[in-house]
């Protein structure tokens, strides 16, 4: 029996990887540089299993989740920076996921995109309202599983897996090719995708709302992290891959949300277009509760207050109020025709330049033998904890002026 | 006598009342004493309008007008126990932490599966 809950959990942190911006990134990179930049996928995967791993495992012995140590850490002045920082990140977030849930039931149904956002705003607080915390983690992990259509495509297709293992390290262009900033935009762009820090929070939220503690479950949180992300980022991987088998010759930027799915319908029919929609609504169904439940944890916690989805919504009221004023805000601002595509590679770029903010505190916690005891962050842990402190900041840094510079990637 | 550092362990901490309901806080803290002399620590403040009197003065100003203005003192003999969270010897109800949240709840109570 609890080999079959951690196989489930697994199986729903496998699809519960890929959101948004996993697709509109690995999507467009691999149309546009084929497998080049599977390594970029790697370094944010390693970097979002580094983070939640610690993340969790500070959760489960320290009893604190992320936004009770920045503000602990921080103090109120720079805590609450970081959280209006968080925030801003965070609404766009929920505003490309919202948008996207609508644009892909519109492919779906066939109807006009306003009433699509009407029932994506609906039917996100309704099941918000209704469903358990794990009912809701299984609902949209199992469902993304549906992307393992892209998997398909590649390994039925006719990839070239020695171009496969050379895109696994990083090949740069020459400094003085013309595409060399737009290849520069990409990998930051994949990596971010990959390294979305809301998952975190909600991650490292969950685990103190189930009572992990650390004997029973650090292994868990481990395991969680690296197996469950760590395929998941073959998921996104498959993604890239199958773009590049259809789109990078020819040369098509799938620029619109609904082109991505063509990239399977091609090579397999139009039953795959189906399941790839299928896949992507669930995806991104998921990430919208995530990042709307994010949000209500990280204003919680800095200010105090209840919080916590395994209550029911009056137990925790002003967490519920801020959902609700998530999802609201999300819809009515997708409602002005924004163009989700353009809000998410803005929600991802923004999401890297705010990390290192909450990484920070989350680090030096980890690394503090005062808080952990012994299951402070060891030699290899501190390591790696240091190394993506120095990765992300370099993200960080490089990803505004590689979006004015490049016109966010078209050149 | 053990120390306790005020600025590091009880400051900004989250505060959890009697039955272990998360209630806030600890946006400021209020010592009493002569110049020269002894100190102590009279009371923990809780409320926005606490915590936005310590940013940087320019960001006060621009704050406070939007900030409620509610400010709840517990006296330091309220306090239980300083761990990771600062534990209290009495519910939110009785310390009237908890006028925000029953207000909030209020509000939701109304719209079934709430409870």
């Amino acid at each position: 029996m609890k080999i079959l809950q951690i196989a489930l959990g697994l199986l729903a942190a496998i699809g519960g990887f890929v959101d948004i911006g996993d697709i509109v990134f690995n999507a467009q990179a691999g149309a546009a540089f084929g497998y080049e930049l599977i390594w970029a996928v790697l370094v944010g995967a390693l970097g979002i299993i580094v983070y939640s791993e610690m993340c969790g495992r500070v959760a489960t012995v320290a009893k604190r989740p992320v936004f009770e140590i920045v503000r602990d850490r921080m103090g109120y002045g720079p805590g609450l920076a970081t959280l209006v920082a968080a925030q801003l990140v965070n609404l766009l977030t929920c505003v490309a996921e919202v948008g996207g849930i609508a644009y892909i039931l519109r492919y779906l149904l066939g109807f006009e995109v306003r009433p699509m956002i009407l029932v994506a705003f609906a039917a996100l607080v309704l099941i918000l309202w209704f469903f358990p915390f794990e009912g809701l983690e299984r609902l949209f992990g199992f469902g993304g599983l549906l992307l393992l259509i892209f998997a398909v495509a590649v390994l039925t297709g006719p990839t070239d897996w020695g171009a496969v293992a050379h895109g696994a390290l990083p090949n740069p262009p020459e400094p003085t090719h013309p595409g060399w900033l737009i290849w520069g935009y990409f990998v930051v762009g994949v990596a971010s995708a990959s390294l979305m820090p809301y998952e975190v929070y909600f991650f490292s939220s969950g685990s103190i709302e189930e009572g992990w503690t650390p004997e029973s479950e650090l292994g868990l949180n481990r395991l969680t992290s690296i197996v469950g992300f760590g395929l998941g980022a073959l998921l996104a991987i498959s993604i890239m891959v199958a773009s590049a088998l259809v789109f990078f010759t020819p040369g098509i930027e799938p620029e619109f949300l609904g082109t991505v799915p063509l990239a399977v319908e091609k090579p397999l029919g139009e039953w795959a277009l189906i399941v790839a929609l299928l896949g992507m609504l669930f995806a991104i169904g998921g990430a919208a509760v995530d990042a709307t439940l994010s949000g209500a944890y990280s204003m919680a916690q800095f200010f105090g207050w209840e919080w916590g989805k395994y209550r029911k919504p009056a137990e925790a009221p002003r967490f519920t109020l801020c959902w609700l004023g998530f999802v609201a805000i999300a819809a009515l601002v997708v409602s002005t025709g924004i163009d989700p595509v353009m809000v998410t590679e803005y929600s991802v770029i923004f999401g890297v330049v705010a990390m290192p903010l909450t990484y920070l505190p989350v680090l030096a916690v980890a690394n503090d033998q005062g808080y952990m005891g012994r299951y402070a962050n060891g030699r290899l842990s501190r390591s790696l904890g240091w190394l993506y402190f120095v990765v992300i900041l370099v993200l960080a840094l490089t990803a505004v002026p590689l979006l004015i510079l490049t016109n966010m990637g078209s050149g | 006598m053990d120390t306790l550092d005020l600025a590091l362990t009880v400051l900004d901490r989250q505060l959890v009342d009697s039955q272990g309901q998360r209630c806030g806080r600890v946006d400021d803290v209020e010592l009493s004493g002569t110049l020269g002399g002894a100190s102590e620590v009279t009371s923990l403040l809780v409320g926005q309008a606490a915590a936005v009197e310590r940013l940087p003065r320019w960001l006060t100003r621009m704050l406070r007008p939007l900030t409620p203005q509610h400010v709840v003192a517990i006296a330091w003999d309220d306090v239980a126990e300083v761990s990771h969270v600062v534990k209290l010897h009495q519910t939110a109800d009785q310390l009237g932490l908890n006028d925000a949240e029953r207000r909030a709840a209020r509000w939701l109570a109304r719209v079934p599966g709430a409870r």
